[in-house]
């Protein structure tokens, strides 16, 4: 069902979603549909650790082993 | 089954100069003919976005004079090289695969151009890309959906969709892709070739479209892996006007050929649990693969990654962001011009929060803990490189591009890794499925180790069969001189 509403979201061709998107109302709707698809709901959800700070890419000007 | 197919090399490409079988100039109107043809076919190949004549043609004659004086440049003069149409090449647009920017050529060659440029590569044109990099079908409604050379009626796996097409189709041998969330090691397995994501810092970005700034690389796409290699040498480096490749230890030697030093004690490790998420069939020929290194000295060891579930959503939090971050000044006079797909997942990402994006961001960092944790007990860590083999384009789909997914899911369950972490990870091809489409392999190591990821590629490589895709061209053949 998930799946076959990304292709077809709310029964719509994708250029018809598409301009949906513009208007806030149904905006909202496939933002919320698109974003437990995506996982991001279920990751606003977890727990972080209280110790991780943002990822920074630490090997930049390190030597490799 | 056919006989053993050898696709065309770099080195093939020179040792045909050095012996004066044939020239850059000849070879420069072979491949201008192979991509008219490819272009005609019905459907297109879709394979460059922009291609000048006159340009390659100067590119060539300028070569063939070198070799006649006997100064050739290097391994890549007059070798045909493209390069993904979000990098800067003189005097060609950057269109980044939209139909609206680009629409001045570009006045400078980005860094990893100028180096090709300065190596004598045959800069044959831009290649075709998804729009905006954001996306793995390699269908683009603007520019043609770029064609499976095993299956034309198949993906080809993106963003870096012409070039990993292109480098299958034997157009050329190499081509310079950018990888984001896996775009060049996606269209490289799903075409039947190599493809390196180098470490993040490792090649300059200056002159490639900014797009998604924490996870971009640009890197080689090439028929196998001494191509990918050979390029690595040229475009790796140093840059000043890119801060995050300063201070990188030196490549090392992706000892091919003699000095090769072999498998024999390394640490190859692999997730079953995580390769349960590739079809029975691309896990079955990954995990033999991973055995021939196995009878070759190595030794394989089962990993145990925690938190695998989390790669997705950080990744799409972190390149959503970024994606529409990248595209604020154009998205104001230009969302209708982009295509359904690309302008669903960019109003979808400008809905993300800042929040959302810094959590994500602290996730990551658990992510890449993950992984230095692998890493202190492997030395390669090996996964498909895909869950799926290529899908087939949908009906419709060249017309609006494709939001699914399954297929979205298929064609990534392995890639997001090595972006989120700047690991480097090279694929090559292992097999073929039952419908005869190529099946990759993944091999990511420690920062800074393309040497050695090349190096276990290449002792894999050589007891590969490969077979021919059903379209390709032999550039070099139609050019000998008889």
């Amino acid at each position: 069902m998930a799946r076959e509403s990304t292709r077809r979201i709310l029964g719509l061709p994708l250029k018809a979603a598409a301009r949906l998107m513009e208007t806030p109302g149904p905006r909202a709707l496939l933002v919320r549909v698109a974003e437990g698809q995506f996982g991001i709901a279920a990751l606003r959800d977890r727990d972080v650790p209280t110790d991780l700070a943002p990822y920074v890419p630490h090997h930049l000007g390190k030597e490799g082993e | 089954m056919s006989a053993t197919f050898h696709p065309l090399r770099a080195a093939d490409y020179r040792a045909a100069y050095l012996e004066g079988r044939t020239t850059p100039s000849a070879v420069a109107e072979s491949l201008l003919k192979a991509s008219r043809a490819a272009k005609s076919r019905n459907p297109s190949m879709s394979l460059f976005i922009t291609q000048y004549g006159a340009e390659v043609r100067a590119l060539a004659a300028a070569s063939t004079e070198r070799y006649a004086q006997g100064g050739s440049l290097g391994p890549l003069d007059g070798v045909p090289v493209s390069v993904k149409d979000e990098i800067d090449q003189e005097g060609y647009p950057t269109t980044v695969g939209t139909s609206f920017l680009g629409k001045a050529p570009a006045l400078c060659d980005a860094e990893v151009v100028a180096r090709l440029r300065a190596s004598g590569a045959l800069l044959c044109g831009k290649a075709n890309m998804q729009e905006i990099g954001l996306g793995v079908t390699g269908i683009n409604p603007h520019h043609g959906a770029a064609r499976n050379p095993y299956d034309a009626r198949r993906m080809t796996g993106g963003s870096s969709s012409g070039s990993g097409a292109m480098v299958g189709a034997g157009l050329c041998p190499l081509s310079i892709g950018a990888d984001g969330g896996g775009s060049i090691r996606i269209p490289a397995a799903l075409c039947g070739v190599v493809g390196l994501k180098p470490t993040f810092g490792r090649v300059s970005e200056h002159g490639a479209a900014p797009l998604c700034w924490s996870l971009a690389h640009l890197g080689p796409i090439g028929a196998t892996v001494q191509d990918v290699a050979t390029a690595l040498e040229v475009i790796a480096g140093p840059d000043a006007a890119d801060p995050n490749t300063l201070g990188q230890p030196e490549l090392g030697k992706p000892a091919l050929g003699a000095e090769r030093r072999g498998v024999e004690g390394l640490r190859i490790g692999w997730s079953d649990t995580w390769a349960s998420k590739a079809e029975p069939e691309l896990r079955t020929l990954c995990f033999a693969a991973v055995e021939t290194l196995v009878q070759a000295g190595a030794r394989r060891v089962e990993v145990d990654l925690q938190d695998l579930d989390l790669m997705a959503p950080v990744q799409y939090v972190t390149i959503g962001v970024e994606m529409a971050a990248s595209q604020h000044e154009w998205r104001r006079d230009h969302m209708r011009d982009y295509a359904a797909d690309t302008r669903l997942l960019l109003e979808m990402a400008s809905r993300v929060s800042g929040v959302d994006y810094v959590r994500a961001q602290r996730f990551r960092t658990l992510i890449s803990q993950r992984f230095a944790g692998v890493f202190e007990e492997v030395d390669v860590l090996a996964t498909p490189m895909t869950a799926i083999t290529a899908p087939m384009i949908p009906k419709g789909a060249e017309k609006s591009g494709l939001s699914d997914d399954a297929v979205l899911e298929g064609i990534t369950a392995f890639s997001f890794a090595a972006n989120l972490t700047g690991l480097p990870a090279l694929t090559l091809p292992v097999g073929y499925d039952v419908s005869g489409l190529p099946v990759g392999l993944q091999l990511m190591g420690k920062h800074w180790q393309e040497a050695l990821l090349l190096e276990v590629g290449a002792v894999l490589e050589a007891g590969i069969k490969r077979r021919a895709p059903a379209i390709h061209f032999d550039v070099l053949g139609a050019a000998l001189i008889s």
